[in-house]
């Protein structure tokens, strides 16, 4: 409406101008009894001109007609979001302080005040062209981010216990127009009408700022606007849809920007903390994926991951392109980057009856080469050897025998942890079932019960956070959480190693077959019943991974590996890998030697071997790791990273800090980089220069410790007092609260099956106890 | 004396209305839609009347707008059930119009168009153990041809969503 205005006036203008120019002149020729006179000529040659001028200077003067028009659109809804702010504000509850309208949560509007939820263009406007991205969207957990049963039930009790307030934490992600329409209060005067669009178009394409990537919704908002003017400036609310089309570039410009391609842009939401005004205790992570993914191989941000990979960042595997079904002016070349976010929820269109998105995300999750299963080893009972790897050594089996079936499982391509976010409620597992020929069943951990529970044996990455009670905090109630009894993840790039034990049976029919899984189900099955009740259909439960090996009873001979099957050298690195986070450091060396005997050209077996070392505090011995794949690879920032560290033991701090400065060249966002290149000028007593390190980390991580502790002193020795302040006081509300764990111990001493899960070193199995004095240490089946 | 006999039944009376009876004396809110919202749905500010809640949280209540004359007005009622299946079934029985199952409401829903040109749209639906009825009267507010309009199917999971 706005340009209609304009360039209706700017027609009117054209018309009348003829009319406006008329000045006193002669004739110009000769007619009759008149004659051409100079004045009368000069007047004609300037009224030309002027004409000329006038035609000259219509585009620019159209423009302005159009700019004043936009101007004052501009400051009409400067006045209608003061008249809307004042009226909210009347009634909004600042318990959180004066003004401030969306704490506990971190979401901010340009302007500092509310936003009218009217201002939103909706989600059906943008659809009217934008089809194809409206159909995903639709389907998408962002547009149901907000009204979903599996939602609602949590965020209700948050509300119903403490408050409507307290939901600002969760609603600045899940529902951003009602926290900045100021909906979140008592007495609410906001018509809810846009729950249904959850993170609506206009939420993630109004964003303008990502300020730190604290999370928790971490954006500022800017007034919602499709188009902007000539002077870039952002004209609020809809426009018909002629003028977007009239002005592409400037509907781009206003929708469009370089930070929607960035992983920062998803670390608004992707990351999460519990801060204090929520739970009144202290700062707790919640969740990390943003992180996560920075310290993953895809981010090529951090010099120590096992593997590497190209650039890929949140988008990329989320939002991949594909060719649009729909008409899509926002589609490139016939290709769209996909509007559906798939990932891993698979309940939200299961209930909404989304088949398509399901079959999408069900097709993702399976076809990404995300997970790599191993059946790995074997190992007899009374029997040292390790008869590994599989598939590739001959050896022979029994019946009757108890063996021991090493299992390695690796996140070999996700950008963050399995499962990353809300561990508490989804659910993945490891399903690992034994059979004979006759289908006969020897062994089954990770099954499903008649119930619909998970055997609560499995080896699964979940994770049980508790309350003050010792008690699970079930229902995410997150907000009473003050201990972690057990967090069971692979993160990025690493592998973890399951054992399971079994016996062959002695009237077994050869050969048995063997087969690990990877299971998952969005969301654990006590979740759905707490927000449905137990009546209920089951919710899929999905096959990420799995592998088989068939074994004979008798003679095993080496067998062709399949196609997904890892390189027996990447099949030990995996097993080195897993038994370095388990802290069975000789296990570890043992493996990634034989990494070293396949691949000695492969600078990072040498590397793995030196971090071993260092992680065992046997600091000169990792020093000839370091050396000889430095000396594959004099650049190899990996392996520089960790060769400072043993500088530093040794006390070589010039050494060390070169080596550092080395990685840092490479890596100027790497956190571990910065983090020990601050330390070690610290302890060089060069202040500037650690405190310039401290402050590029928190610009990488906001809640760095170690920046946190250490700027707290610098900055007081500085003098720079409150600044000191601050930093110690989130180094005190972030740091680990010591008396904490006892809540955790509360919860194992009466859960013995996550107990036995929660030791690094632990066997699954059914077999009875045995004692020490025997080869194969077995951990008691539990109750 | 009667000053303070005065205090103690007001003391008495504010004990018993923040403790005792909150449903009673609790500002008049409707727990499962703001006015706001149901004004949006029927197209104008409205008037809002809210039954007292029971000891389990239940309550009614109703909004209603008046406009050219005519009066549409919006009813939620919820109930907690004893015994969910037989209880939600006798509530839909009472349907005597065309049912339509609705499967994006509650743990379950229907749509119940009356027979008639009385103007009455049903949502009936549950959540868990407790159900709840819609009842609009549309009034000048156009209702859908076959099922409910989209609207109508978003208050819906407005009342749900409250309800989980």
């Amino acid at each position: 409406m706005i340009f209609t205005k304009g360039y209706s006036g700017a027609k009117r203008y054209i018309l009348r101008l003829p009319h406006r120019l008329r000045v006193p002149m002669g004739p110009v020729l000769v007619s009759g009894r008149r004659s051409i006179t100079a004045p009368a000529i000069v007047a004609a040659l300037a009224v030309v001109l002027f004409i000329i001028s006038m035609m000259a200077s219509l585009p620019a003067i159209e423009a302005r007609s159009g700019d004043d028009s936009a101007q004052q659109k501009i400051a009409d809804a400067q006045i209608a979001r003061k008249h809307y702010a004042e009226r909210v504000a009347r009634t909004y509850n600042f318990a959180f302080g004066a003004g401030d309208i969306s704490t506990p949560g971190n979401g901010a509007a340009e302007g500092n005040t509310f936003l009218d939820p009217a201002s939103f263009p909706t989600a059906d406007y943008c659809g009217h062209c934008h089809k194809e991205a409206y159909h995903e969207w639709r389907q998408s957990l962002h547009s149901n981010s907000f009204r979903t049963p599996f939602y609602r039930t949590s965020v209700n009790i948050l509300m119903r216990t403490k408050g409507i307030e307290f939901a600002r934490h969760c609603d600045s992600c899940h529902n951003p127009i009602a926290v900045l329409g100021g909906g979140l209060t008592q007495n609410s005067i906001v018509d809810r009408k846009f729950d249904q669009d959850g993170l609506t178009c206009m939420t993630c394409h109004s964003v303008q700022k990502v300020p730190t990537i604290r999370g928790n919704g971490g954006y500022v908002m800017g007034v919602p606007s499709v188009l902007v003017d000539e002077q870039g400036n952002r004209i609020p609310g809809m426009v018909p849809d002629a003028e977007i089309l009239a002005h592409l570039d400037r509907h781009s410009k206003a929708v469009m920007q370089p930070l929607y391609r960035t992983p920062e842009f998803c670390s608004a939401c992707h990351k999460a903390n519990l801060p204090n005004p929520l739970n009144g205790y202290k700062w707790i992570r919640a969740f990390t994926a943003y992180d996560e993914w920075q310290s993953s191989k895809f981010s090529q941000r951090n010099p120590l991951t096992f593997y590497k990979a190209d650039f890929t960042s949140c988008q990329g595997c989320h939002m991949k392109r594909y060719a649009a079904a729909l008409p899509e002016p926002g589609a490139k070349n016939g290709t769209f980057a996909s509007h559906r976010w798939t990932a891993g929820n698979t309940a939200v269109p299961f209930y909404y009856g989304f088949d398509e998105q399901l079959a999408k995300t069900i097709e993702f999750l399976k076809t990404g080469n995300y997970l790599n299963v191993d059946l790995f080893a074997i190992r007899k009972a009374n029997d040292d050897h390790l008869i590994a790897p599989l598939g590739s050594t001959p050896f022979s089996l029994r019946a009757g025998e108890v063996i021991q079936v090493l299992t390695v499982i690796q996140n070999k391509n996700i950008g963050h942890s399995l499962i990353p976010e809300v561990r508490d409620l989804y659910e993945a597992w490891v399903e690992f079932e034994v059979k004979d020929a006759t289908g006969r069943e020897i062994y089954h951990s990770g099954f499903i019960k008649p119930d619909g529970s998970l055997d609560e044996r499995a080896h699964s990455f979940t994770n049980r956070p508790v309350n003050t009670d010792g008690v699970f905090v079930d229902n995410h109630k997150v907000w009473t959480i003050h201990s972690v009894a057990y967090d069971n993840t692979v993160q990025a790039g690493r592998s973890t190693l399951i054992r399971y034990e079994f016996q062959i049976p002695e009237d077994v029919k050869g050969p048995i077959s063997v087969t690990a899984r990877v299971n998952y189900r969005h969301l654990r099955q006590s979740y759905l019943n707490n927000v449905f009740g137990e009546d209920h259909p089951a919710y899929p439960i999905v096959e990420l991974a799995s592998r088989t090996r068939s074994l004979n009873i008798g003679d095993n001979p080496i067998t062709a590996p399949e196609a997904n099957d890892n390189p027996d050298w990447m099949r030990w690195n995996n097993l080195g890998i897993a038994y370095l986070d388990q802290l069975q450091y000789s296990d570890s060396i043992h493996a990634f030697s034989q990494v070293v005997k396949l691949r000695p050209d492969y600078a990072d077996a040498y590397t793995n071997i030196g971090l071993t070392n260092i992680e065992w505090e046997k600091y000169e011995s990792a020093r000839g790791g370091l050396g000889k794949a430095l000396e594959l690879d004099p650049d190899n920032a990996r392996a520089l990273y960790y060769l400072a560290l043993v500088e530093r033991r040794a006390g070589h701090s010039d050494a060390e800090v070169d080596d550092l400065q080395r990685v840092l060249a490479q890596y100027p966002q790497s956190r571990d980089v910065r983090r020990e290149l601050g330390v070690s000028y610290y302890q060089q007593r060069r202040p500037k220069e650690a405190m310039e390190q401290f402050e590029a980390l928190q610009a990488i991580d906001p809640d760095d410790l170690t920046a946190h502790y250490n700027l707290a002193i610098l900055y007081r020795r500085m003098g720079m007092k409150d600044k000191a302040k601050e930093q110690l006081a989130m180094f005190v509300t972030k740091k680990l609260d010591p008396a904490a764990p006892t809540y955790s111990m509360d919860f194992l001493h009466r859960h013995p099956e996550i107990s036995v899960e929660s030791v690094p070193w632990h066997v699954h199995t059914d077999l009875p106890h045995r004692d020490a004095s025997q080869s194969l240490p077995i951990i008691a089946k539990a109750p | 004396m009667k000053r303070l006999s005065w205090i103690c039944v007001a003391t008495f009376s504010v004990i018993t209305c923040g403790l005792l009876t909150p449903a009673v004396c609790r500002a008049e809110q409707c727990p499962w839609l703001n006015a706001a919202t149901a004004g949006g749905f029927l197209g104008g500010e409205v008037k809002m009347s809210v039954a007292p809640l029971t000891l389990r949280g239940d309550t009614t209540c109703e909004f209603s707008l008046t406009q050219n004359s005519v009066t549409s007005t919006l009813r939620i009622a919820v109930y907690t059930m004893s015994q969910p299946s037989q209880e939600y079934s006798a509530l839909v029985s009472k349907c005597d119009g065309t049912k339509t199952p609705l499967r994006t409401i509650g743990n379950e829903a229907i749509y119940c168009a009356a027979n008639g040109s009385t103007g009455k749209e049903q949502i009936i639906g549950r959540v868990r153990d407790r159900a709840f009825v819609i009842t609009v009267f549309a009034g000048s507010r156009t209702k859908g041809e076959s099922g409910p309009s989209e609207e109508a199917i978003n208050l819906a999971q407005q009342v749900a969503g409250a309800l989980f």
